[in-house]
């Protein structure tokens, strides 16, 4: 207890930082755990059946996962604000209130996905008052970070826009995601739908947001140029996401009736992010040739390693997008690498490439001396990545000429099995390359948390 | 809709092949992949109304195959 008492009292916005990164981490790893058996699942339907069917692995993993990109970036927004405002941090109290609110939901969440007490509602799937609790975490940060930042956002740079644009969103989204319990929403299945789809599209765009802010944030740092967050094309990046946060969600719903212009210009918008996104990352890589600055060498190899996963998921984004094919690939794996593309390929390399940045200022000689050992586990996450990927995307072409000779679900997923096998084992990989990279950074922060001095 | 490990319900009702008598056996005893949820009779007569109604707007989906 007073060990708990001293590490509050040298609490400062790093340690606080540190502590979500921790938390998102380890709910990354819990996350890849529980998706690892899922997998399993699908190639030995028995494993685990009555006692932690899919049932409950495919929300565990999901929810984790999801936990990890929320709290991770909220930590690096913690780690990085008073750097990026030049402003100390409104309140500790109220980040350490959050934090433990956090820890609270997750494990509130976890323990009845483990009793099987769910809302129905995919991706939301605890019961409805837990999201209560979330939403008031969710305010707190949001007063922390807006009492921080500096009141005009006149010369603000794009990555406070983009945390801003973030933190409302999701306020918003999430509170769009809880009109099923009215009856007006949740007695008609077309209207049920089209809102759920348009809050969960639009609640992507607002960690996205966040996400993509920290990541500018830190090309920033590392370039030491501080023009690529103050320019027109960084500036027209951040509008053209915040227009796609609010009109993406066209695309998920292209089976459920509504207008096909909001589609169409929702498909153009949510592409020409990804190739502007890109091209940031490109010039922020020539501008890193010219400085030669190796001591970032790790952060900077996760920013390429993303950067190659954007043009990945963009050709398949295009692809899956066109009504035609997508009549063909809706409801196969080919929906699902697309979302590991984005959540692992994306947001975990952009995530990490963060957090890498933080390391190098929390024990530069550490981390140089595990550079070859992070390196090859990075290299071996983005091997196990690219083969998971291309099973997913092989199992949903199969499934989909299996559905065309309109064959039966079992013999389908017969036939589905070599893809399975693939797609579990290499699934496997990325979350054995996962740990690899995650387990020694824990002892780092939680050597810099316990320090008994600010 | 689609499914991943479970089949396409949206219109299991309507679908010659399969049918409300299919639908209730699979939730009372579950099958190779499904495991036995041990629903009441209610929560099972519940699933079928819900299904049967979904299947009265799936009509895009029918259009489609």
């Amino acid at each position: 207890m007073q060990a708990l008492i001293k590490t509050i009292n040298s609490m400062d916005h790093k340690k606080l930082g540190s502590l979500f990164i921790v938390l998102g981490l380890s709910s990354l790893l819990l996350g890849l755990f529980f998706g690892s058996i899922g997998g399993l699942q699908y190639i030995l339907p028995p494993f685990l059946k009555e006692q932690l069917s899919f049932q409950k692995t495919r929300p565990l993993h999901v929810y984790l996962v999801i936990n990890f990109i929320f709290s991770t970036a909220a930590g690096c927004i913690y780690y990085f604000l008073p750097a990026a405002t030049g402003k100390k941090l409104y309140s500790l109290k109220l980040g350490i209130i959050q934090f433990s609110l956090q820890v609270f939901i997750l494990l509130i969440i976890v323990s009845f996905f483990f009793a099987g007490k769910f809302s129905g509602r995919e991706y939301l799937e605890f019961p409805p008052w837990i999201s209560l609790i979330i939403l008031g975490s969710w305010i707190l940060f949001m007063i922390n970070f807006f009492k921080t930042i500096p009141l005009s956002f006149n010369h603000v740079p794009v990555y406070i826009w983009s945390w801003s644009t973030g933190l409302i969103f999701y306020f918003i989204t999430m509170t769009e995601a809880h009109l099923w319990l009215l009856p007006y929403f949740n007695n008609n299945i077309v209207r049920d739908l089209t809102v759920q789809w348009k809050a969960l599209g639009s609640m992507v765009g607002s960690w996205n947001m966040l996400v993509y802010g920290t990541s500018m944030f830190v090309m920033e740092s590392i370039s030491g140029d501080k023009k690529i967050n103050q320019s027109k094309t960084a500036f027209f990046f951040y509008f053209l996401g915040l227009t796609n946060l609010m009109f993406n969600w066209g695309h998920h719903t292209y089976i459920v009736p509504s207008s096909p212009i909001v589609k169409e210009v929702s498909f153009i918008i949510s592409m020409t992010e990804l190739l502007i996104l890109g091209k940031i990352i490109y010039n922020f890589r020539k501008s890193y040739i010219e400085a030669k600055l190796k001591f970032h060498h790790l952060p900077f190899r996760l920013l390429s390693f993303s950067d190659g996963w954007i043009f990945l998921n963009l050709l398949l984004a295009i692809t899956i997008s066109i009504p035609a094919i997508n009549l063909y690939t809706h409801g196969t794996h080919i929906t699902v690498a697309h979302a590991m593309g984005a959540t692992i390929g994306i947001n975990t390399m952009l995530l990490l490439g963060s957090v890498f940045f933080i390391l190098d200022e929390l024990n530069e000689s550490w981390m140089e001396k595990l550079k070859k050992y992070f390196g090859f586990s990075i290299v071996l996450l983005n091997i196990s990545l690219i083969i998971f990927w291309i099973s997913l995307i092989g199992s949903g072409i199969a499934k989909s000429v299996d559905m065309q000779q309109k064959n039966f679900f079992a013999v389908i997923m017969d036939h589905l099995q070599p893809y399975f096998r693939v797609f579990t084992f290499s699934g496997i990989a990325v979350m054995l390359a996962l740990f690899l990279t995650i387990i020694p950074i824990f002892k780092t922060f939680s050597k810099f948390i316990l320090l008994k001095e600010k | 809709m689609g499914g991943f490990l479970g089949p396409e319900l949206t219109t299991v009702i309507s679908d010659k092949n399969r049918g409300p008598l299919y639908a209730r056996t699979f939730l009372q005893y579950g099958g190779a992949r499904m495991p036995n949820f041990h629903f009441s009779k209610e929560e099972v007569d519940e699933v079928i109304a819900f299904l049967e109604y979904v299947d009265t707007n799936a009509s895009t989906y029918k259009n489609n195959k």
